[in-house]
């Protein structure tokens, strides 16, 4: 009796969670690119981001693994071109990622060394994806995932889930919120259930609105 | 009566002969590699094996790199590429990305094993006492890695070192990438490039695959033209194969369409009659069909050489047909069927026999494709012979109405006089300048032994290849070393050994890379030691525990990691555990056993310098270097002397037969004109700066059995010389442009024999009358010119 009343009570609370939870009702998963009026928002976006040569910004990046019981921050800059893509990782150690011509090279302690898609192929996918993400061609991400997209008035989300078997079975799903041209935040959840978290900011002025 | 059904039994086989042609032709596979002519076990059968599971593997390998102006319109049209390869049965598999499940049950089999799997560098640093360094450096890379799985990896490889591992075991090569759709993208001189990798689910040489495969390429190529500025390169045993078939099928017409245009001509000159014309062709068509037929049966398929060769047979095996005719036409109204082949059967049967025993004499030279010549000539000139014997004086009863041309008679009749007077007055100096001419000829000819200077590839295909081994960057040397060992372990542990040696090769830029079996396992007893560092310098210094610490592992978490690492299984991993997965890789290093001993493979890259890669092997300690090309052009030179010992001795064999039936002196007669005919070939051979090689020396031997039957005609029909030097002449010219056709051929080793037998014929033919007996003190028979045929020649018959 007293294991039944203790279910209910733990289903009345998820019940709450889940309609307190702000942006859960207008989940950006609810709309698969393609319907209503977001076809037209997002290839302005698009247009929009492509237009730009070169971004540069600064990130946090949150791990939240399940094994540990403190998340792992790193703080550092990017700049991101069409040929280039630059990862300088400022804390808690100073190490820079650079990916230029599909090929990823890790900087640290003034020695080069090249990653190997073999053997980092995480790591590899992460600069191979957000090049590509940067870039934000709908050709190209609808290849990969699923793609949903929210227009807001200032804002916008990009949610995409992975078709190839491979790739979903790490990641579950990412949701992207940016604010005119730019990515101002990402989050991405594992199959494991891990989570990571980037907030970029931009030093110069922001662009105009799609 | 008996004679009645025998005829019968002729008829009806030569009818079984062409219908079992007709039936195999559809059947026959073709194969077009030059290496397959040439006996394969050199060395010991099971270091062959290695050979032979390579050759399967690579020859059924197709690769193509696709390429346009954007990498997104070359990925958007690879789908369709791939999927018009998919839809043909001739391709096991096609693929555009790699074989991830493989790879991950490969990597699941890794899973535990970190401390076991150090890399020689990783373990001398532990040992050199790197183990802080390690730990920092995986702190770092953990605490900065951007990417997803690092929970993953914190668990299953905490110290980055099974990463590396797996780095050193498949790097992948330099420009190569993995785009987010998971498509094989390469990338050089800012060009991107997606591969696709097929494998063949037959023999490239199959002529049903290769047709099949030929369509499928080419729906897949339309497909892909769409894409604006695409290109397709490929690369692959297929492609050489088709164009080797293509270039033997299209021989085989120039010579069968040259050669039977030329008969055609020639029959209708001298016998003019459309009947005895489509009669000529019956044995070389019976001879043709059962050749192809037994060979199928035989051999489960046929060399394109053998072809070639077999298209060549119109012209000896029509000789057999051309003697029964002009001795049918020359005996005008008194010809009787019976009699006229009594008279024939001698020569024709020694001439068969002589011939068949040359073309056997292939076999004994010990090369399989030279073998399936062998069966496939000797079976079509018995299947001639017997089709003239058996069936021609059932059909040829009534006598010919026509009459030799005249012209033939007056020229033939003014040869053997000017030929009878030149011998009659040739004097010692004659004779000693043609000598010494003939020996400097002779002095200037060299050899050639490089079976990659007798085979002739497409330009086109080469340059192709070459330009995809630059983008693709890897080319793997025909030369590797097989190493045998009493069992797995001792396998391991002595390629572990040659490791070393190797490495400093490549540093020293002898070779690129190498792919050795030990990089994807370390013996049992590295494992071992690998371990035992792991423990003492990462466990029990307490580092591992601190590393968890500072990156804030959960403690229970940390707890169950320490006791995972610090008591590993006891059980190392075993080729057994591995192999099921790793011979699914399209590049699984070679590993086999024979008898209970385990056998590996090194395969090199890049190889600069043989030389110095060989002095690694050493066969009493299991490791053999193996060198197919060069083992070949041995094997050519060996069997280039050893076919010179056979030629002087069939000569001198045949000189012996003879003696039976033709005395000393005519045995020396009849064995004279192909004897002479061999030495000024070559002589000529050696003025033209020709080089010698196994395939002139057979062509010599096919000579000494040709040349024999116009000799052998010579002399049985010495009482008719000008009819008998029409028919012999007529072979003569009917081989010549058989054989002269083949001098055309692209590939050098046919091109090769094809103009030693069209000299040889020529000269044989020349001299042809030298093997007539000359009675002391009777001068050769002279003959008015244009003199019509005589009937009381015919009944002078051969004694």
């Amino acid at each position: 009796m007293k294991l039944r009343m203790r279910r209910v009570l733990q289903l009345i609370t998820l019940l709450l969670t889940w309609c307190c939870v702000p942006g859960v009702r207008a989940d950006v998963f609810d709309h698969p690119l393609g319907t209503g009026n977001n076809v037209t928002a997002f290839s302005t976006l698009t247009t929009e981001v492509q237009r730009q040569e070169r971004v540069t910004g600064a990130f946090t990046q949150t791990k939240y693994l399940q094994i540990l019981d403190r998340p792992l921050v790193t703080r550092g800059s990017f700049s991101l071109s069409r040929a280039n893509f630059e990862w300088r990782i400022e804390s808690p150690f100073a190490l820079s990622y650079q990916f230029a011509g599909q090929q990823l090279t890790r900087i640290a302690d003034g020695a080069q060394q090249i990653v190997q898609p073999s053997a980092e192929p995480a790591l590899y996918g992460f600069f191979s994806f957000f090049t590509s993400l940067f870039n934000l061609s709908q050709e190209q991400l609808e290849n990969a995932f699923y793609v949903f997209f929210l227009p807001g008035t200032d804002t916008w989300e990009l949610g995409l889930i992975p078709i190839q078997p491979q790739l979903a079975k790490a990641v579950q799903r990412l949701h992207i919120t940016g604010s005119g041209s730019r990515i101002v935040h990402v989050k991405l959840t594992e199959a494991s259930g891990d989570r990571t978290e980037m907030e970029f900011s931009y030093p110069d002025p922001q662009p105009p609105a799609p | 009566m008996k004679l009645k059904v025998l005829r019968l039994v002729a008829i009806v086989a030569t009818v079984c002969s062409i219908l079992l042609g007709l039936y195999t032709l559809p059947r026959l596979v073709v194969n077009s590699d030059i290496l397959a002519l040439f006996p394969a076990a050199q060395q010991s059968p099971d270091i062959d094996l290695a050979g032979n599971q390579l050759k399967a593997r690579i020859e059924r390998k197709v690769v193509f790199l696709l390429s346009s102006p954007t990498w997104e319109a070359t990925r958007n049209a690879a789908p369709e590429f791939v999927q018009q390869l998919r839809q043909c049965s001739c391709f096991a598999a096609v693929n555009a990305t790699p074989d991830s499940n493989t790879w991950m049950a490969i990597q699941q089999q890794y899973a535990g094993f970190a401390p076991a799997l150090l890399t020689p560098v990783q373990r001398e640093f532990l040992e050199q006492g790197g183990a802080n360094d390690l730990v920092q450096r995986a702190l770092r890379d953990l605490l900065t890695n951007p990417g997803v799985a690092v929970g993953d990896r914190l668990q299953r490889d905490p110290l980055g070192t099974a990463g590396e591992f797996l780095g050193q075991i498949n790097p992948s090569p330099d420009g190569f990438s993995l785009d987010e759709s998971g498509f094989i993208r390469v990338t050089r001189d800012n060009q991107d490039y997606l591969l696709v990798y097929a494998e063949l689910a037959d023999s490239p040489y199959s002529l049903a695959l290769q047709q099949q495969a030929g369509a499928a390429i080419k729906a897949a190529k339309l497909a892909f033209s769409q894409v604006s500025g695409g290109g397709i390169l490929h690369s692959g045993a297929l492609f050489y194969a088709q164009a080797g078939t293509q270039q033997a099928q299209s021989e085989i017409s120039t010579v069968g369409l040259g050669s039977m245009l030329g008969i055609i001509a020639l029959l209708l000159v001298v016998f003019r009659s459309w009947g005895l014309l489509v009669l000529a062709f019956v044995p070389i068509v019976a001879g043709l069909a059962l050749g192809l037929a037994l060979c199928h049966w035989l051999f489960g398929q046929i060399h394109a050489v053998t072809l070639v060769f077999g298209a060549s047979l119109v012209g000896v095996g029509q000789d057999y047909a051309l003697h029964f005719f002009s001795l049918r036409q020359s005996s005008g109204p008194h010809w009787q069927p019976e009699r006229g082949l009594r008279e024939l059967l001698p020569a024709l049967s020694l001439g068969v026999l002589i011939s068949a025993a040359a073309y056997f004499s292939f076999s004994l030279a010990g090369f399989p494709g030279l073998t399936q010549v062998a069966v496939f000539s000797s079976v079509g000139l018995l299947a001639a012979y017997g089709v003239v014997v058996g069936v021609y004086p059932a059909i040829l009863r009534r006598p010919s109405r026509n009459v030799s041309p005249a012209f033939l008679l007056t020229i033939t009749g003014a040869y053997l006089d000017w030929f009878a007077a030149r011998r009659r007055t040739c004097g010692p100096l004659v004779l000693g300048l043609s000598g010494v001419l003939v020996c400097a000829g002779l002095a200037q000819l060299g050899v050639n032994d490089d079976l990659r200077r007798m085979q002739t590839l497409d330009p086109d295909l080469v340059a192709m290849d070459r330009q995809l081994r630059q983008i693709i960057g890897q080319h793997t040397a025909l030369q590797y070393f097989v190493v045998r060992a009493d069992d797995d372990e001792a396998l391991l542990q002595k390629l572990e050994s040659l490791a070393i040696p190797l490495q400093v090769l490549q540093q020293q830029g002898l070779i690129s890379q190498y792919q050795s079996l030990t990089r994807w396992l370390p013996s049992a007893a590295s494992q071992n030691a690998s371990r035992t560092i792991w423990r003492d310098t990462l466990i029990n210094s307490g580092r591992m525990a601190d590393f968890l610490n500072q990156l804030g592992v959960r403690p229970d978490v940390a707890a169950k990691l320490l006791e995972y690492y610090d008591a590993p299984p006891e059980q190392p991993l075993t080729l057994q555990q591995l192999w099921p997965h790793l011979q699914q890789l399209p590049d699984a290093p070679v590993w086999y056993s024979v008898d209970d001993r385990s056998y590996g493979v090194i395969l090199l890259q890049g190889l600069t310098d043989p030389e110095a890669l060989r002095s690694l092997a050493d066969p009493d300690d299991g490791v053999f270097w193996v060198d197919k090309v060069a083992q070949i052009n041995q094997l050519l030179r060996d069997y280039r002397i050893g076919a010179s010992g056979l030629l002087i001795f069939a000569y001198l064999l045949t000189v012996l037969v003879l003696i039976w039936r033709y005395g000393w002196r005519g045995s020396l007669a009849i064995v004279a004109p192909p004897a002479l005919a061999t030495i000024l070939t070559l002589s000529v051979m050696g003025w033209a700066n020709q080089n010698l090689s196994i395939f002139n020396l057979m062509a010599l031997v096919l000579l000494l059995g040709v040349g024999m039957d116009a000799a052998l005609f010579m002399r049985e029909g010495h009482a008719k010389p000008r009819q008998t030097l029409v028919a012999v002449g007529l072979c003569g010219i009917s081989t010549v442009l058989s054989f002269g056709l083949l001098a055309l051929s692209d590939t050098t080793a046919i091109h090769s024999f094809g103009l030693t037998l069209w000299l040889g014929i020529t000269f044989c033919c020349l001299l042809a009358p030298l093997a007539m007996p000359r009675p002391p003190g009777i001068p050769m028979p002279t003959l008015k010119p244009a003199a019509p045929i005589q009937l009381q020649e015919v009944d002078t018959n051969v004694k």
